[in-house]
């Protein structure tokens, strides 16, 4: 009994963690097959909470498929901010300071901002404060725009 | 020298319950992986360019042919690869290449377990754990993570595994004329693959004889051909100071900065970067020559997966150190885990040299992997010294393998964490292509040019992707990214 015990214990120490990986992996490989994915799932998101989320291919596939840019998008209370919020997805992009996405989406935006739009984007980078976001903004600068006037502007997201 | 005896090679035995049980945890750890390389786009950064050069050449002899003469490095056979893969992939190009890559790993994966001798419940419980510190190492990201399009880093790992399990096989003609085509495809693609040649002779030199006296001598001629080649004939030169930015210490050095600080005397840089890969590869620390672990130390933020990376392999080191020099003292008749050993000591040693002109992780893969077949044989030892004493030994010994054991289970679970990251930064890099490109005036006029981008591009941004950032952050604390 005792030399039984002897010969197993140093054993199963050294690979009782690699078969339970062993296992656990099969386990999940075998979801896959079925659909599901292996490693994680995760809630289907809109176009704002993509960008908040900092997904630009999502955004950018998003935007191939038709969708509007510039349509607010509920993003829900706790994926980036305390409180449910309603963004579009260039807003969502200034209040995480993500400038890489902002400059995506108006890359690939069919139609540019108007010019009382990109003021008010313009307004609310300012108020966030993020040199990039804003460099961004004013390489799409259209020429209609009117100069930034931002008093009245509040930054819609805590 | 020590000498070869018939037992050191591989006996032919059907498949027994122990090795039966080391090949289904082999295949599952290798499906997993292969699925996460699938479903991985291709990279844009330092491989689109390469696919753009091969859509441009009119054939693959003459991507070879271009390849083969001038610049810092003699890769021909890299760029050939790279064309072949784009002619035969028939505007699949992921398929192309992504397939090529689970090739690659379900290569590597066979060809690592079947190194590996199995015939008890012990060798397999040894194996299971050698698996897992292969794919745990930090190191084998580097055949994960980065594809060029093809990832030449994990190529070379095959081409040098190929080189054991010949050293290892029965032997006979074929098997010197196989170690001599493998070294040729190897040392004709990247540097590391003048590896096949020190995995061969040093395992001719510790009796793992399946590549004869002959087959080594052949090797060697070829090895001197094609440094007489590289540095005489072609008159290729080693990669200087201002090709890249490389780690130092706790910084991160520009070309530039390398220059004003070892360009009179790069001697010293160079040393430092044998030391540091040494050091990565059997501590963890430090990484692409930056003492990460320390500096974060020093700032107060050592995250999980640091005391994870670092414990596990300085353990795991110091049971090897212990297992050799129990074997030294031990002074009888290697057996072949033990010569195992010697020859992953010398692949370690050796690719650290190679690793002298700028410190990369990616360099040092191969020695990952002779590292974990070292753990192979230092595990196994532990086992046997723990049976070899009453109760108390195996329960003290067993609980101080039992953490190890478990943490290197961890680290190769982490493993798919760092692919989804890494795949949705390169998801996200084809997002940004057009803007970044257009930006910098890169943006090709060439229809052909432009059909081949879109299709990656498409396939990319279609590729459905975890994003990481909706993940609980405990994945990245403890898989780290």
């Amino acid at each position: 009994m005792v030399r039984r015990l002897i010969d197993a214990c140093p054993l199963l120490a050294i690979a009782l963690p690699g078969a339970i990986l062993g296992l656990g992996t099969a386990v999940l490989m075998l979801g896959a097959v079925g659909g599901s994915p292996p490693w994680w799932r995760v809630d289907p998101v809109n176009m704002s909470e993509a960008a908040a989320l900092r997904d630009r291919a999502t955004v950018v596939r998003m935007m191939a498929e038709g969708q509007d840019p510039y349509e607010r998008h509920e993003i829900r209370a706790d994926l980036v901010f305390n409180n449910r919020v309603e963004l579009t997805a260039i807003e969502a992009g200034i209040a995480t300071r993500r400038s890489e996405i902002v400059d995506v989406i108006l890359f690939s935006a069919r139609t540019p901002p108007d010019g009382m739009a990109w003021a008010r984007l313009k307004c609310l980078a300012e108020l966030e404060g993020d040199e990039d976001v804003t460099e961004v903004l004013d390489r799409y600068r259209p020429e209609s725009a009117p100069a930034p006037v931002c008093d009245d502007v509040k930054r819609p997201w805590q | 020298m020590m000498s070869g005896t018939a037992e050191l090679t591989r006996p032919r035995s059907s498949l027994s319950a122990p090795r039966a049980a080391v090949w289904a945890f082999a295949a599952v750890l290798t499906i997993a992986l292969a699925y996460d390389m699938w479903r991985m786009p291709v990279q844009v950064f330092d491989s689109l360019q390469e696919i753009l050069d091969a859509q441009a050449s009119p054939s693959v002899a003459q991507s070879f042919v271009n390849a083969a003469g001038g610049g810092a490095y003699l890769r021909p056979l890299r760029i050939a690869q790279i064309k072949a893969v784009f002619d035969l992939s028939q505007g699949n190009y992921r398929a192309g290449y992504r397939g090529l890559h689970v090739v690659l790993i379900v290569a590597l994966m066979w060809l690592f377990t079947r190194a590996l001798p199995i015939e008890t419940g012990l060798d397999a419980a040894a194996a299971i754990f050698a698996l897992t510190v292969l794919t745990g190492m930090h190191t084998f990201l580097g055949f994960l993570r980065e594809a060029f399009p093809i990832n030449h880093f994990l190529e070379m790992a095959v081409f040098t595994l190929v080189a054991l399990n010949l050293s290892l096989s029965r032997g006979g003609w074929w098997a010197d004329a196989l170690a001599a085509l493998t070294f040729i495809a190897a040392a004709l693609t990247l540097e590391s693959g003048v590896l096949v040649w020190v995995v061969v002779a040093g395992a001719w030199l510790c009796g793992l004889r399946g590549v004869s006296t002959r087959g080594v001598l052949v090797l060697t001629a070829l090895l001197v051909g094609y440094f007489a080649v590289r540095f005489w004939f072609l008159e290729t030169g080693l990669p200087t100071l201002t090709e890249r930015a490389s780690g130092f210490l706790l910084e991160r050095l520009e070309p530039d900065e390398l220059q004003r600080r070892f360009g009179d005397s790069p001697r010293l840089f160079y040393a430092y970067n044998v030391v540091v890969a040494v050091l990565s590869v059997l501590f963890a620390e430090p990484r692409d020559g930056l003492f990460v672990a320390t500096r974060a130390w020093m700032d107060g933020d050592v995250r999980p997966h640091t005391y994870l990376a670092v414990g596990a392999s300085l353990a795991m080191t110091l049971l090897i150190l212990v297992a050799a020099i129990a074997m030294w003292r031990r002074r009888r008749q290697l057996e072949r885990p033990d010569r195992l050993v010697i020859v992953a000591a010398i692949v370690v040693m050796a690719n650290a040299v190679l690793a002298f002109s700028y410190a990369k992780d990616d360099i040092v893969t191969i020695a990952g992997v002779f590292y974990a077949i070292a753990a192979y044989t230092a595990i196994r030892r532990a086992v046997v010294y723990a049976r070899s004493g009453g109760l108390v030994r195996a329960v003290v010994v067993s609980a101080a393998l039992l953490p190890l054991a478990a943490a290197w289970a961890v680290r190769s679970s982490g493993v798919h964490h760092v692919v989804n990251e890494h795949a949705f930064r390169t998801r996200n890099d084809w997002a940004s292509l057009p803007v970044e490109w257009h930006r910098e005036g890169r943006w090709p006029s060439d229809p052909r040019q432009l059909r081949l981008i879109e299709t990656l591009r498409n396939d990319a941004l279609q590729s459905p992707m975890p994003n990481p950032n909706q993940l609980p952050e405990w994945r990245s604390r403890w898989y780290g990214d």
